[in-house]
């Protein structure tokens, strides 16, 4: 219960105000916390887009010969690797599409546009994978 | 932004490290002198396979490739192995 509804009640219940004038004072506030609520997601909204995609493997501690691996790679480079993939003949990614078909990869790279590479990519920003065995594995966007 | 200098380490164990700073300013220049020589050449291909398709292509290669490689300032690779450590750095 909003702190506002609580001082209507509390001052109808001290007989302040009367049963009519609380009812238009909730109404009001009512009216005023979808407002909020709008301006809620637009604060959510901007919300930084992930600069780097971060992939960290490490050996667990009693894993001496394991490899570490620390890997930055900057957002910027996949947007601009979907824009060149963009100009590859329709044929070639018809073909490019059948061989990663066969390695399991059902992709069609004629239907990554711009605008899908955007929602991916902020989509990415709440990305994270954490896994540990034998490695610790970390994906994750900063 | 291009990248301007990449770093690069590598160790190899009972090897020579190696260490190298490459100012990749100087293959920018360099590679801008060659695109711009051959231009010219490029624009006829296009012009020629413009009727096929291709033409558009051609000729968005060279900025989607800049592009690309503008991109690739701040990645970063690290691998790090009992024996052996390799370091990129492009900024």
């Amino acid at each position: 219960m909003s702190e506002e509804r609580r001082k209507i009640l509390e001052m109808l219940a001290e007989g302040k105000i009367s049963t009519d004038e609380a009812e238009k004072l909730l109404a009001a506030i009512s009216a005023d916390e979808p407002e909020k609520k709008e301006k809620q997601p637009d604060s959510g909204a901007e919300k930084q887009s992930p600069k780097y995609l971060r992939v960290v493997v490490e050996p667990a501690p009693d894993n001496k010969e394991g490899e570490k691996v620390n890997i930055r790679v900057p957002m910027k480079l996949l947007r601009a690797g979907i824009k060149l993939a963009s100009i590859v003949p329709v044929d070639v990614q018809g073909k490019v599409d059948e061989a990663l078909k066969e390695k399991g990869i059902k992709l069609d790279l004629s239907q990554i546009t711009e605008d899908n590479m955007e929602e991916l990519v902020e989509a990415l920003s709440d990305l994270t994978v954490d896994v540990e065995g034998k490695e610790k594995v970390r994906i994750f966007c900063e | 932004m291009i990248p301007i200098f990449m770093k690069m380490h590598i160790r190899e164990k009972n090897k020579n490290k190696i260490r190298l700073f490459i100012p990749l300013i100087c293959i920018w220049i360099l590679v801008a002198a060659i695109m711009i020589a051959l231009s010219p050449l490029i624009l006829i291909a296009a012009l020629i396979s413009w009727p096929f398709g291709y033409g558009k292509n051609l000729l968005l290669i060279g900025p989607r490739l800049f592009f690309v490689i503008g991109a690739l300032s701040g990645l970063v690779v690290q691998v790090e192995g009992s024996d052996e450590k390799v370091y990129i750095y492009i900024k």
